[in-house]
C-alpha cells in the first residue's frame, strides 16, 4: 500500500482551490466596493490563466516536459490572457 | 473457426490488446534534468489544438459581449452561480484525484490507485449531473432562447462542447481502471488519458470565469 500523499500537488491543489475562492469573492459583487469594479473583474482573467498554467505545468507534467511543449502551453496562456484582458477592457 | 484476440499486439491495451514493451513508461524516479512528454507525443497535437479552439471561442464570446455587456450580464446573471462554482471545486478535485492515482501506480499502489480514480469519476458524473440540473433551469424559466440570445448560444455550445469532452474523459478514466484491474505499469495510455482529463478541467476553469463571473459583471 502506498502511503504519504503527493506533497507538491496537494500544494498546487490548495493554491487552486484558494484561487477559486478569491475570483468567486471578486466577481460576487465584491468587485463594485473595492473601487473601479471593472478593473477588479478583469483581474479574475489573469488569476484564471493562473490555475491553468499550474493546472498544465503541474498536474499535467507540463514542467518537466520538452521545451517546445512548454513554450507552446505558455504561450496559449499568456496569449489569451492579455487577448480577453484587452478585449474586456477596451 | 475461433478467434482469439486475447493478446492481439494490434489492439490497444485497455481494449485487451497485449501490453507493448514499448509502451511501458519509465518509472517517475529519472535523471534530474531528463525531459520527457508525458502520454503519446500525438495526443499533444489533438490537446493543443482543441485549446485553441477554446481559445478561438473565449475571445469571440468576449469580442460579441462588448456590443451588448448589459444585455450579457442580464443573461449571465440567470444561470445559477453556486453550481458553477462547485462544479468548479468538483473537476479541480477530479483533477487532484488523477494526479494521486497516477503517482500510486507509479509507486505500485494499486488499491490506492483506483479508489482514486473511482473519487475522480464520482467527480466526473457529479459533474455532469449538475450541468444537467442548470440546463433544466436556465431552459425551464423560460427566459433563455438560445437561437436569439447571443449569450445563450455561446453558454450552449461551449457547455455542450465541454460536456461531451466531460464524457469522453469519464470513458477514458472508466479504461485507465481497466488496465489496473489487470495490475499493469503506467503506460502511454494512462498517461494520455490523465493529461486529457487535466484538460477538461482546465477549459472549464476559464469557462467559469468568463462565463459565469466577467460576462455576469
Amino acid at each position: 500500500m502506498t502511503r504519504g500523499i503527493p506533497v507538491r500537488a496537494t500544494a498546487v491543489w490548495t493554491l487552486l482551490m484558494a484561487a477559486t475562492a478569491l475570483t468567486w469573492w471578486l466577481g460576487a459583487d465584491h468587485a463594485a466596493d473595492l473601487g473601479s469594479g471593472r478593473t477588479w473583474v478583469a483581474l479574475a482573467i489573469p488569476v484564471a490563466f493562473l490555475k491553468v498554467y499550474l493546472i498544465g505545468s503541474e498536474f499535467m507534467e507540463v514542467r518537466t516536459a520538452p521545451r517546445a511543449l512548454r513554450l507552446v502551453f505558455g504561450a496559449w496562456a499568456v496569449v489569451l490572457t492579455v487577448a480577453l484582458t484587452t478585449i474586456y477592457l477596451l | 473457426m475461433t478467434l482469439d484476440i486475447s493478446a492481439d499486439a494490434d489492439l490497444p491495451e485497455f481494449l485487451g490488446g497485449a501490453p507493448a514493451d514499448s509502451q511501458r513508461v519509465r518509472r517517475p524516479e529519472r535523471a534530474a534534468g531528463e525531459r520527457r512528454t508525458p502520454g503519446e507525443p500525438g495526443l499533444w497535437v489533438f490537446i493543443l489544438g482543441d485549446m485553441s479552439m477554446f481559445g478561438a471561442f473565449f475571445v469571440v464570446l468576449l469580442w460579441q459581449r462588448r456590443a451588448a455587456p448589459a444585455q450579457f450580464a442580464v443573461s449571465a446573471q440567470e444561470l445559477l452561480r453556486p453550481i458553477g462554482l462547485v462544479n468548479t471545486a468538483v473537476l479541480l478535485l477530479s483533477s487532484y484525484l488523477v494526479v494521486s492515482a497516477l503517482w500510486a501506480q507509479r509507486s505500485g499502489g494499486m488499491r490506492r490507485a483506483t479508489l482514486s480514480l473511482v473519487g475522480a469519476l464520482a467527480c466526473g458524473l457529479g459533474f455532469g449531473v449538475l450541468k444537467v440540473v442548470e440546463y433544466l433551469h436556465v431552459l425551464g424559466n423560460g427566459r433563455a432562447a438560445p437561437a436569439t440570445d447571443t449569450f445563450y448560444t455561446f453558454y450552449f455550445v461551449m457547455t455542450g462542447v465541454h460536456l461531451l469532452h466531460v464524457l469522453i474523459g469519464v470513458v477514458l478514466l472508466v479504461a485507465w481502471m481497466g488496465v489496473l484491474r489487470k495490475g499493469r505499469a503506467v503506460t502511454r495510455f494512462v498517461e494520455g488519458s490523465a493529461v486529457y482529463w487535466h484538460m477538461v478541467d482546465l477549459l472549464w476553469v476559464v469557462i467559469f470565469t468568463l462565463l459565469y463571473l466577467v460576462c455576469a459583471a
